[in-house]
């Protein structure tokens, strides 16, 4: 078993502190930390997404993979980012009201300080008057919103109102992206940007602070 | 409240003995209701250390969250608190007055290791003997167990409040829905966007299975299709609303060809698209469409009428999943264990027709469908069908549809 297969089953087994241990490893030996990420950590919870999806697995193993897959990222990060690299812009970033899923988001936000842009995470459950506030607040250029949910992604839309009425939106793009989210539901709402995942989550903001 | 207080407390005493995982409640019905949370030495010590270093990080927020989620999702809820311990939460409550939200926990779901360092990450130097003297007093309990034990805890809860069962079993059917329409929309975004059409086998397939009775796989197949119209209608809720309605007119003339009677199916009709003006959220259209679904599989057949039910059903079963074999009378009669005359007769008084036609008319839907596909020659549809030649497949196909395969396939089923 290669170390990437390794870090994937850690990460299905839940077991947080071998991949870690393992990351860090692998790091040293020079593997590149977009390779840990994509072919190790990710994989991984690929692997347990179609088995939640297929009933062979419940809540908890995906709750406690999540958990070790953020405990391997944190590891990643310092690799992922440029050491000299200097401060782009901010985007401030969450998961819509309702919505507690922040794999993604998580994905969002290392992918994104990795092109050097300092990243205000709300983390999850965010009310749109939070994303407004804390964007006006920090001068962010953008604001980056997550959805798991059909029901709700709607609260994007509210988020966009409340920059229109607030007369920020054009100074501050907004940025719509989760499963359920397209680019069509993206101009519908008159949102900015759709992003696909979250390495074009991170060329879209880059994009943005350097216009 | 009093009452429901009580049964909260026999409650958490059962669930506390079995399971050892410390129980608490906290009152739904009162804004920012603090509750009994805190009430275990861990979340005490957490606590503490979070004024000193991270300022309070709302528990209690989190854990009545977590228990109005799990009304959402069929009646449990299964987390992570900000320390990364587990909670398994549910409900109970009195008609509209009264509800408590319970929460058992915490606990540990993976080892005591991997929850100190979870710790130490998060409250650095502050970290100190007393919480992780707390902290290895808790449970541990396997992660493949605790879905167990959030049923455990759903269920007795259920049984404390004598839980309406059919309301949570439409609500765990809408969370099922849900996830079913989620990964249908990942599956298409992960194909090529210009590769992208409309399935309209789909329809086709919803439609037979109607025509059938099938209430589990109509459901499935309709997860399907509505993902494909969430994908394409971008989350608008009118384009959502005109399509569905187009589906109703879809699902009431298939349960028409399945035998429903038909003042019955247009009176639904007519109620159905009434109501639908109704529905505000995606969430209300969801359950509403589910309903409608099943009231029209329902009309197609409804056993509970028959007098001969169980041995009507078993033929049937036996010729969904023998239709691409050949089957005798006496194949079926052994299968059944009564007589050819006897089981002809009861067939025919209950379903109209007799056994073999009943035969060619599964291995005519199925036909139906293979031919949708272009991949598949004729001879084989009939093959796959269950009939020996293709001379017979033609004859009784025409006899039931009206045309021919070939020309079934040119129009692309659009008879």
């Amino acid at each position: 078993m290669d170390v990437f297969e390794e870090l994937s089953a850690y990460v299905q087994q839940g077991r947080a502190k071998n991949v870690k241990e393992l990351a860090e490893k692998a790091l040293d030996e020079g593997k590149p930390a977009k390779d840990i990420l994509e072919k190790g950590l990710l994989l991984g919870m690929s692997i347990i997404g179609e088995k939640f999806k297929n009933n062979e697995v419940y809540v908890p193993e995906v709750l406690v993979a999540a958990r070790a897959m953020n405990a391997g990222m944190e590891v990643l990060k310092p690799a992922m980012v440029d050491a000299d690299i200097e401060s782009k812009g901010k985007a401030v970033l969450g998961t819509v009201k309702g919505d507690l899923h922040d794999i993604g988001k998580n994905l969002v936000r290392i992918m994104m300080e990795g092109k050097g842009i300092e990243v205000i995470d709300l983390g999850v459950d965010v009310a749109p008057e939070k994303f407004i506030e804390a964007a006006v607040e920090n001068d962010a250029k953008i604001i980056a919103c997550s959805a798991l949910l059909t029901t709700t992604m709607s609260m994007m839309k509210d988020v966009v109102a409340l920059a229109d009425e607030k007369g920020v939106h054009g100074k501050i793009k907004v940025m719509v992206g989760g499963a359920p989210v397209t680019q069509n539901f993206c101009e519908k709402i008159g949102a900015d940007f759709y992003a696909s995942d979250a390495a074009s989550a991170s060329d879209i903001a880059l994009k943005i602070c350097l216009q | 409240m009093e009452g429901l207080y009580s049964s909260a407390d026999r409650l958490i005493l059962d669930f506390n003995t079995i399971s050892g995982i410390n129980c608490s409640t906290v009152d739904l019905t009162v804004p920012n209701s603090a509750g009994t949370f805190y009430a275990t030495g861990f979340c005490n010590a957490c606590s503490r250390l979070q004024q000193t270093s991270l300022g309070s990080l709302k528990c209690e927020n989190i854990n009545i969250y977590s228990c109005l989620q799990s009304e959402r999702w069929g009646g449990k809820y299964e987390c992570l608190c900000p320390a990364g311990l587990a909670f398994i939460n549910t409900t109970i409550s009195k008609g509209e007055e009264e509800k408590l939200g319970i929460s058992a926990g915490p606990f540990i779901m993976t080892e005591i290791g991997e929850v100190t360092e979870d710790l130490k990450g998060m409250f650095g130097e502050k970290f100190n003997a007393e919480l992780l003297a707390e902290a290895k007093k808790l449970p541990v309990i396997e992660c493949s167990k605790v879905s167990t034990y959030a049923d455990v805890l759903f269920m007795l809860s259920s049984y404390m409040v004598e839980r309406n069962s059919i309301e949570m079993r439409i609500l765990e059917q809408l969370a099922q829905n849900e996830s079913e329409q989620f990964y249908q929309i990942a599956d298409i975004k992960n194909t090529k966007a210009e590769n992208y059409s409309y399935p309209i086998e789909s329809e086709k397939m919803l439609q037979n299975y109607i025509m059938q009775g099938d209430k589990t796989a109509s459901q499935k197949v309709l997860n399907e299709i509505l993902g494909h119209i969430f994908f394409c209608s971008g989350g608008n809720f009118n384009i959502i609303k005109a399509r569905t309605t187009e589906l109703i007119v879809l699902l009431s003339r298939a349960a028409i060809a399945g035998g429903a009677d038909v003042v019955e199916v247009f009176g639904l009709n007519y109620d159905y698209l009434n109501d639908i003006h109704n529905c505000k959220t995606l969430d209300e259209l969801n359950k509403w469409l589910s309903n409608v679904l099943i009231r029209f599989t329902s009309a197609v057949f409804d056993v509970r009428t028959m007098k001969h039910s169980d041995i009507i059903m078993k033929i049937i079963d036996y010729v969904r999943h023998n239709y691409m074999r050949k089957i005798t009378l006496n194949d079926i009669s052994n299968h059944v264990n009564f007589s050819v005359s006897y089981i002809s007769r009861i067939f025919k008084d209950e379903m109209g027709s007799n056994m073999m036609q009943y035969i060619n008319k599964v291995r005519v839907d199925n036909a139906k469908l293979l031919l949708l596909n272009n991949d598949i020659p004729l001879i084989e549809v009939a093959y796959l069908c269950g009939f020996e030649d293709q001379t017979y497949f033609n004859k009784v196909f025409k006899k039931i549809t009206g045309i021919s395969p070939g020309k079934f396939r040119d129009k692309r089923g659009q008879i």
